[in-house]
């Protein structure tokens, strides 16, 4: 740390991207404050002004297309002083990402649309294994196949323990019910 | 009462709960990638399952534990386990370099209960003060203060450019008014869908943010730290904590004082008691500064835990919540029905010595058990990022649905996590907008009731409601305040490029 430094604020990544990626943003803020402005305009006001539930709505919204605005002329100030990317620590790897993203949004499709438990009566308790468990447990064990990186049986080893105990916890420790069961 | 709430929290049965949530919260802590702020949002929906006085135990000692986690993993393989432990994190593993590992924890291990201690006095301290001034509040005031947690969040999350976080604030607001109007019963942006017309869920917005994003982020990147094969003795030295008393009393107020401003967390509490520190070293102690001091690891562990006392300070007394950990908190609360504010000693008579309490034992209870668990925690880092975080996945989609039980707010969940990896991306700080969900609704419906009573008065009457002009002052301030930041960043930068 040196003596005189910038306050760097509670978020480390937050602050000045590329210029390009800011005036991406400041354009789909814009866009978005004035889509909000306009369905705030049309909602249905059954009291006076001071009391139209798209009052707040609206001017947050304004207020919001300002500082869009603010920071798209920020943006095109430094496009035009010469800054163009901002050093960043970490390397994303967007392709593993959007695998990961797809395969989780399979999984909560399949999570959504299946349903089914099995139960087995144990004296006077009844215990449960459902879609949730089945589903998560296929979709734990892909993932953990691709960023493990480790043979099926381990993977598929520790995404049933880790999903049993969980599932387990949730069902009968707290009384949790969950996705996928009937 | 006030003996029977605090009673209430040395149960056995609260006591192992709290133990458990101190336990969760330095093992979770102490793991790179895993936030405090992520603890919190995924254990919301275990703590769904809970009566209010266990699950306060159990939220308050995960904040508690996961707080001074961070600082075994930036001691022991030189990567903060959270944030806050970078400056921890410069020091102890330069003394882990020479041996002093364990002695470098040991330290931190006696600060952050010295920490703790500083942040519960001055709460307890200040809490009834603000109470008897915050009961005076009318709906313009709370609207503003709301205003101010939003905008102070924002200027805070974001540094150098407060324009983002102010951004954030405000796309969290626009959430907050999804769903069927307080005042008047109209459905606001809900497009006939059934689900929205009870609002989007903050709890999945929290977990989705804090939990799924983060996964989504940390998940592809391969891992790249070696394991240390030898912690040392682990014990803390309180002759060497009383040489540096000066550095930790200090630290705790500037922690405190931090974790009171809204937005402004563990984060900047120690890097800020870390930089005084510095400056307020003797010269001998100085010398050793980035090299490995233990005043220095003093200073940001106090201030760090501190600031859980102080994250308390707003979210008790006006319902703000001091940062988005606090704001987990707050959400666990709500999920009880407790709400929070001026009016909280009348409505919840007895909580706040609950909480004093529960705060307390945790602090007792995560002494002990970072002794214990220093040594179990450094073997767990061998275990891969690719394991790790896959497994954190089923905790994010049922935390999500255990608070309503409803696939809806899986999706919500899901949805706010791949924004949260965007927002990252675009470098937007994502803290604000969980303020900004919070607060909205208070701020929507108290905005509105103040405009009625200001409906046929004159401007000189708003102004003569002088705490509310105060109030207004200090928005003010804060808007001029990022705005001349951000011009002094923008030719500091400028300078630099000639």
């Amino acid at each position: 740390m040196t003596d005189r430094q910038h306050f760097s604020g509670e978020d480390e990544n937050a602050g000045f991207a590329s210029p390009g990626q800011d005036l991406i943003a400041s354009a789909f803020l814009a866009l978005l404050s004035l889509w909000i402005m306009v369905e705030s305009v049309q909602m249905n006001n059954p009291g006076t002004l001071a009391t139209a539930p798209g009052l707040l709505p609206f001017l947050t919204a304004g207020s919001l297309c300002l500082m869009a605005g603010y920071l798209a002329s920020l943006a095109i100030r430094r496009h035009r002083s010469g800054a163009t990317t901002v050093p960043v620590d970490e390397q994303p790897d967007h392709l593993r990402t959007l695998m990961l993203v797809a395969l989780i949004g399979v999984y909560l499709a399949c999570l959504q649309m299946i349903s089914f438990e099995y139960t087995v009566q144990l004296d006077a308790m009844r215990l449960g294994y459902g879609a949730f468990e089945v589903l998560t447990i296929i979709a734990l064990t892909a993932i953990l196949l691709i960023f493990w990186r480790k043979p099926l049986l381990p993977c598929l080893t520790v995404s049933f323990l880790w999903v049993t105990l969980l599932a387990g916890v949730f069902r009968y420790v707290f009384t949790v019910p969950l996705p996928g069961s009937l | 009462m006030i003996w029977e709430s605090i009673l209430q929290a040395l149960t056995p049965y609260i006591l192992l709960i709290t133990l458990s949530g101190v336990s969760l919260g330095i093992v979770w802590g102490a793991m790179p990638g895993l936030s405090t702020t992520m603890a919190m949002a995924l254990l919301i929906g275990l703590s769904a399952g809970m009566d209010q006085n266990t699950a306060l135990s159990f939220m308050l000692g995960v904040y508690t534990g996961s707080v001074f986690g961070g600082a075994i993993s930036a001691v022991m393989i030189n990567i903060p386990g959270t944030p806050d432990a970078v400056p921890t994190m410069i020091e102890g593993h330069q003394l882990a370099r020479r041996g002093e590992g364990g002695q470098a924890l040991g330290m931190a291990i006696g600060a952050s209960f010295i920490g703790n201690w500083v942040g519960i006095v001055l709460l307890i301290g200040f809490i009834p003060l603000i109470l008897a001034f915050a009961l005076h509040f009318k709906s313009w005031e709370m609207f503003l203060l709301a205003l101010i947690g939003i905008s102070v969040s924002g200027s805070m999350a974001a540094g150098s450019l407060p324009l983002k976080g102010w951004i954030a604030g405000w796309l969290g607001m626009l959430v907050a008014f999804v769903g069927i109007d307080s005042i008047h019963g109209v459905p606001r942006f809900t497009f006939g869908i059934l689900e929205l017309q009870d609002g989007i869920n903050y709890v999945a917005v929290l977990i989705g943010l804090f939990g799924l994003a983060e996964v989504l982020r940390v998940l592809p990147q391969r891992d790249h730290y070696t394991i240390p094969a030898e912690v040392g003795r682990v014990i803390p030295s309180f002759t060497m904590l009383a040489r540096y008393s000066k550095a930790a009393v200090r630290s705790g107020i500037i922690g405190t004082l931090i974790g009171a401003i809204p937005g402004a967390g563990a984060n900047v509490a120690s890097f800020l008691a870390y930089d005084i520190g510095r400056r307020r070293a003797k010269p001998e102690e100085k010398a050793k500064w980035g090299k490995g001091s233990y005043e220095a690891i003093v200073s940001a562990e106090v201030a760090n835990n501190a600031n859980i006392g102080g994250s308390m300070l707003p979210m008790l007394a006006l319902g703000i919540p001091g940062n988005a950990a606090a704001a987990s908190l707050l959400a666990a609360l709500t999920l009880k029905n407790v709400v929070v504010g001026p009016t909280i000693e009348i409505d919840h008579p007895g909580l706040i010595y609950y909480i004093y309490t529960a705060l307390v034992v945790a602090n007792i209870l995560m002494y002990g058990a970072a002794i214990m668990l220093i040594k179990p925690c450094v073997k767990l880092f061998s275990l891969p990022r690719g394991l790790l975080l896959s497994l954190i996945i089923p905790i994010c989609v049922i935390g999500a649905y255990a608070i309503r039980l409803s696939m809806f707010d899986v999706w919500v969940m899901f949805a706010s996590g791949l924004v949260g990896y965007v927002l990252h991306a675009f470098r937007f700080p994502t803290a604000p907008i969980v303020l900004g969900v919070i607060l909205a609704p208070l701020a929507d419906e108290n905005f509105r009731r103040a405009l009625l009573l200001f409906e046929d008065k004159s401007i000189g009457f708003v102004l003569s409601q002088y705490v509310g002009t105060v109030l207004l002052l200090v928005v003010a301030f804060v808007f001029i305040e990022g705005v001349l930041r951000i011009r002094r960043e923008r030719k500091d930068r400028q300078r630099g490029l000639n």
